[in-house]
């Protein structure tokens, strides 16, 4: 080795090892003072790979193995230093000073391209520009949801600084979109035959128990809302409630029988509630029907089950009852001007009492009612009394006789007075006897003859405050 | 839609479509059901006391249609709390969403009838009012509802009675049934005690 390539070794390792002390780890270090740019002793073997390695690192390895190097292009100043790496190395050979030849390889920084594919045109360019990289896309006129297709330089390929990258675009195919069906109150099986038909996957979510078990109460998305085929849709069923658990009698060393059938007692012609008790003494159900009237209210007509019989426990042993007779109701008949005997019979024709007031005529005539009590038509039970008032005995004549006669005797009384005053053919008039008349005009007893039986009827109408219930088709609140 | 606003709307008014007196045709509906007829024990006098209880029974429904989505909405948990945080004080209001939601509410109305001396006849009927609201925004201040956002109400109300039923359905805006005037109770009166509303 001559002097002349011992200093420069020397030399070159010096600056090299003051450089990285200087430098650090910062990214504020990569520039093109990385590298000596001083001569080395040309080695033989080619130069290592140094893509992808940081400036730094790249240099530390050309030394390594004896080469040097140099940075040949600038990072963009709102590049972010993490991402710079080496993007492309060459090496170069030139003559020295010493009349020797050395290699000496150029570094151009970059960074790692990105998969960009499958990204929209604005995403895409973004992305790169912030990359301190150019766009170049196909079409040129390609909008910006367009969709990467393609990208060149590749995702993972290293890219120098402001170099352009290709992106293959295509036009976004527009998703078929399908309306999600309405579920709501549908069964599970219904719920998820309509979401298959609609082209859409179905997911069962099983709340808890409450009203309309086995139904969709809500669901996601919305009923009607557009969505992109194989969207889940998810349907919030209500769980059928469990059955009751049934009780499990504890296996003894040796068990008794499981008590799970019992006998139906003998209702019939109990009491009803005599009856319910032996039904629950029996482990049974009491059900009970009114049916129709009996001598005594409450007593067991039939039942079914019939009596004797094994059944499961908790069976419903339904039973009818009799129930208090009702009473008979029958309208009151219309007794006026009708004779005691016509009146007698008719009252006692529909199961009521005759009562007269003032006992029976001794002479025998022939009375008629002219006033009864209840009224005509009245609804009242069979057995009450109706009490019925005839005319006096002097009025026997018939009662349109006595004002027939009073209109009579005022027609007279005005033909009289008319005569007497008929002027005459002497003009002297003759002395008449003064006639003072006393007219009395006894008040009659007014009589109201109705042609129906008349009512008292009251009402009194009510509306209470009800129940009220809220249920909101998504548990969401709940 | 129903969008008139100027009238109450009220159960009876709710049957009512073509007369302007708002219970003729709850009237005609009872009328030509017969039920007045079919009900035990008035029998024969049925047809004298049909309009009195007809008359009577319409009166009763002379209630504001609404009522009953209030007294739901006081039952609603997260509407009770919010009511419970705003009472005390004049702070910033709470809000409370709703999905969409049904609610309903039954009724018993009844009718006593007496006929002379007769024993009274109660005749029973069935009222039941079932309302189907959008998911809406409820604005709670001072345990006052004191808003609501805007929302369509469908009514189905249904009146029957021995055998017969009838039912007539509609929809409202929200705000012609809930009207909220200065604030509506969700909590107890007791609870505004030192706060007078």
């Amino acid at each position: 080795m001559s002097i002349h390539r011992a200093k420069y070794l020397i030399a070159a390792a010096a600056l090299s090892v003051a450089t990285l002390l200087l430098a650090g780890t910062t990214a504020a270090a990569v520039s093109q003072e990385t590298c000596t740019g001083h001569w080395l002793p040309s080695p033989s073997d080619p130069p290592p790979g140094v893509l992808g390695q940081s400036a730094e690192k790249a240099a530390e390895s050309l030394r390594d193995d004896g080469y040097d190097c140099k940075v040949v292009n600038d990072k963009p100043a709102d590049v972010d230093e993490q991402t710079v790496v080496v993007a492309a190395q060459n090496t170069r050979t030139e003559n020295d000073p010493d009349g020797g030849t050395t290699s000496l390889v150029h570094l151009s920084l970059g960074v790692a391209m990105p998969d960009l594919v499958g990204k929209t045109l604005r995403l895409a360019g973004q992305t790169v520009t912030r990359l301190g990289l150019a766009v170049r896309t196909s079409p040129s006129d390609g909008a910006a949801d367009w969709i990467v297709r393609l990208q060149r330089p590749g995702a993972g390929d290293y890219v120098v600084f402001e170099r352009a990258v290709t992106l293959i675009l295509e036009k976004p195919v527009q998703p078929v979109l399908v309306p999600v069906p309405d579920l709501i109150e549908r069964t599970e099986d219904e719920a998820a035959a309509l979401v298959k038909d609609a082209g859409l996957k179905y997911k069962e979510r099983i709340l808890k128990d409450g009203q309309q078990p086995g139904r969709v109460v809500s669901q996601q998305p919305q009923p009607g809302e557009l969505v992109e085929r194989t969207t889940t849709v998810t349907a919030d069923v209500r769980r059928v409630p469990a059955p009751p658990p049934t009780t499990v009698v504890p296996t003894p060393p040796l068990p008794p029988p499981v008590v799970v059938r019992t006998v139906v007692p003998d209702l019939v012609g109990r009491l009803e509630s005599t009856a319910k008790q032996a039904v629950g003494v029996a482990r049974l159900k009491f059900q009970s029907r009114v049916v129709r009237p009996g001598s005594a209210p409450g007593i067991v007509l039939n039942q079914r089950p019939r009596a004797g019989s094994e059944v499961d426990v908790g069976t419903v042993v339904a039973v009818d009852v009799t129930r208090a007779p009702k009473p008979k109701l029958v309208p009151v008949p219309d007794l006026l001007n009708r004779s005691e005997d016509e009146a007698r019979g008719a009252v006692e024709g529909v199961e009521l009492i005759f009562d007269l007031i003032g006992g029976r005529d001794a002479s025998g005539r022939d009375r008629q009612v002219i006033s009864q009590q209840p009224r005509a038509g009245e609804l009242v039970p069979t057995g009450a009394t109706v009490t019925v008032e005839f005319a006096a005995d002097e009025s026997n004549w018939p009662s349109w006789l006595v004002p027939l006669l009073l209109g009579t005797a005022v027609l007279a009384a005005g033909t009289i007075s008319r005569i007497r005053h008929r002027p005459g053919r002497d003009p002297k008039p003759k002395p008449v006897p003064q006639i003072h008349v006393a007219e009395r005009l006894t008040l009659g007893i007014p009589q109201l003859h109705e042609s129906g039986p008349a009512h008292r009827i009251r009402i009194n109408a009510r509306l209470e405050r009800g129940r009220q219930s809220l249920q909101e088709k998504s548990d969401e609140h709940q | 839609m129903n969008t008139s606003s100027s009238h109450q709307i009220t159960i009876a008014s709710h049957f009512n479509q073509t007369s302007p007196d708002t219970s003729a045709e709850l009237k005609g509906l009872i009328t030509r059901s017969k039920v007045l007829e079919r009900a035990p024990h008035l029998g024969p006098v049925a047809w004298l006391v049909s309009a009195p209880v007809t008359h009577a029974l319409t009166a009763t429904f002379d209630r504001d249609l609404g009522e009953p989505i209030l007294w739901a909405w006081r039952t609603h948990r997260e509407l009770q709390e919010a009511a419970n945080a705003t009472v005390a004080g004049a702070g910033s209001p709470e809000y409370v969403t709703l999905a969409k939601h049904e609610i309903s509410s039954i009724h018993h109305p009844e009718v006593d009838v007496t006929v002379d001396q007769q024993p009274p006849v109660t005749l029973t009927f069935d009222l039941t009012l079932l309302f189907t609201l959008e998911s809406l925004r409820l604005t709670v201040q001072g345990g006052l509802l004191v808003g609501l956002s805007p929302g369509a109400c469908s009514a189905e109300v249904t009146l029957g009675a021995h055998g017969f039923d009838f039912k007539r359905s509609a929809t409202y805006a929200l705000q012609e049934l809930v009207k909220l005037h200065t604030g509506l109770r969700l909590l107890p009166a007791s609870a505004y005690a030192a706060q007078p509303v």
